[in-house]
């Protein structure tokens, strides 16, 4: 040091002058080193998180691809919707039937169905009956041209109701009813004959509206019996839904569009008859 | 003349110090050249991470968004196949068209529009409780008629610009027929009466059918009659 003050007080300006240069571009390098190590740091920094965020990235990518591979797994399981076949529905509201395949209506036309009401029989026990149409899945289990029907108990309590202080009665086969005049009704075969003391037998006739009487009863002939088999009521054509219930014509066409029946889908008698050519065994109906 | 004598008589004093200074001033100079030059590299760097950063970003954003759509869509095209394939008795409840339907087993029993309220949250800071309706798997809690009253939320009566009541619960506020599911989604018919009562507003949130519809199909719901929403 001593050396330098020494050479430098004998300097002129120019030699001067270069030390203070020197001096300064010492400076200027020193500061220079700091920057260039401080942006080497911040480029590092960047890099490692550029580097992270490629990692998310990925993760973020990975995690996406498992979920929708799961959800195309539980999509690919969850149940097919069923081929679409034809199938009726039935609405008691509108009163209205569609013939329907997938979203697409086929055929449509008004219907009667159950009248909502209620009849009580209380001879021989309290008993009540409801004429609602069943709403619910239903199939069409058998087809028939030229249905008779067979009218369920309800029809003769409601008959004896209409005629004013008649009763009804139950003949079994086996037993015998006696009309009044001392003949009586019982059961041949697939018959109820009325037998008279001398032994002459006549073959009865029964219809809705002429049903057998003894005295102040309506006779209600047992199931299976052509007196209990009415002609022409229910159109040309069933299709039967079981339990009693069915798709059929009607005797009353000016009955359709009303809550009039006693719980059947009643149609105008083309209407059935064209449904019967089309609709197959095991058709699903639908009434809401 | 003066300084010239003394420069010469100087360099030959210490013949060795003028270039000892030169070379270190040079040495200087290029060091700071090759910082210069390095910290403007290391610059192109940053920048170039930055940008590269803030393109990862922009596509894990974008990702995530895609994603959540799409996992979106195939959660709803899984509800909407749940609907179609499920053989119980059921509602199928379209929110983007509008569309309720009665079905069993595939079968459309009975189909109809609905006006829908809109989704939004309820407080002016969009944050909080919203009128959303939740989609997926929910069923029928309640179906009510014109005589059951229902509790009007607060909000309805400020969003018409009505006067809020001491007692919410309002007879027939939801119309002849309404449905209520178990999340607190709502299908109403018009009522005659309550805040409602206007053809032109349709609750946030919920759906309006028609009387005839919800009438038609009221009888076969009950509760746990499940709902599909998609």
């Amino acid at each position: 040091m001593r050396r330098i003050k020494e050479v430098l007080q004998d300097a002129p300006p120019v030699i001067w002058a270069l030390a203070v240069a020197t001096v300064l571009a010492g400076a200027v390098t020193w500061g220079l080193l700091l920057s260039a190590v401080q942006h080497r740091r911040e480029r590092d920094v960047h890099r490692l998180r550029v580097t992270q965020e490629h990692g998310l990235l990925d993760s973020v990518t990975l995690r996406a691809e498992a979920v929708r591979d799961s959800l195309e797994n539980a999509y690919a399981s969850s149940p097919e919707a069923p081929p679409p076949v034809p199938y009726i529905v039935v609405s008691i509201e509108d009163r209205r039937l569609w013939l329907k395949q997938a979203d697409t209506v086929l055929y449509t036309t008004r219907v009667a169905v159950g009248s909502g009401k209620s009849l009580v029989q209380t001879e021989g026990g309290r008993k009540e009956y409801k004429f609602d149409t069943p709403r619910g899945r239903l199939t069409v289990q058998y087809k028939e041209t030229d249905p008779y029907w067979a009218p369920p108990d309800w029809h003769f309590v409601e008959m004896a109701e209409k005629k004013k202080g008649f009763g009804v009665v139950m003949l079994k086969r086996g037993q015998q009813v006696p009309v009044g005049d001392g003949s009586w009704y019982e059961v041949q075969g697939d018959e109820v004959v009325r037998v008279y003391p001398d032994g002459h037998v006549q073959l009865l006739e029964a219809s809705e509206g002429h049903e057998l009487l003894a005295g102040k009863s309506i006779v209600v002939p047992p199931f299976g019996t052509n007196q209990r088999k009415y002609k022409w009521v229910v159109g040309g054509h069933r299709l039967n839904l079981g339990e009693g219930y069915g798709l059929h014509g009607t005797d009353e066409p000016k009955s359709i569009g009303h809550a009039a029946s006693h719980g059947c889908v009643r149609l105008r008698n083309e209407d059935i008859a064209y449904l019967y050519s089309i609709v197959p065994v095991g058709t699903a109906v639908y009434i809401y | 003349m003066f300084t010239e004598i003394r420069f010469r008589d100087f360099r030959q004093q210490y013949p060795r110090f003028l270039p000892a200074v030169l070379l270190i001033l040079g040495v200087l100079i290029a060091v700071d050249a090759l910082l210069i030059e390095r910290r403007r590299n290391y610059d192109e760097q940053i920048n170039s991470f930055r940008g590269g950063m803030t393109d990862i970003q922009r596509q894990r954003g974008t990702t995530l968004a895609d994603t959540r759509q799409e996992q979106q869509k195939l959660v709803l095209q899984i509800v909407r196949r749940q609907a179609e394939g499920a053989t119980a008795l059921h509602l199928s409840f379209d929110v983007d068209s509008g569309t309720v339907a009665l079905m069993q087993a595939g079968a459309v029993l009975r189909s109809f529009k609905v006006a829908m309220g809109v989704e939004r949250r309820l407080s002016p800071l969009r944050t909080g409780e919203s009128t959303g309706i939740p989609r997926g798997a929910d069923s029928v809690r309640q179906v009510l008629g014109a005589a059951d009253a229902w509790p009007v939320p607060k909000w309805v009566y400020s969003d018409r610009r009505l006067p809020v009541p001491a007692d919410s619960m309002v007879v027939g506020a939801l119309g002849p027929v309404a449905i209520i599911f178990t999340s607190g989604t709502v299908i109403y018919s018009l009522p005659t009466g309550g805040p409602l009562r206007d053809t032109g507003y349709v609750l946030p949130g919920a759906a309006r059918a028609d009387e005839t519809d919800l009438r038609a199909i009221a009888p076969d719901l009950a509760p746990g009659t499940p709902v599909y929403i998609y």
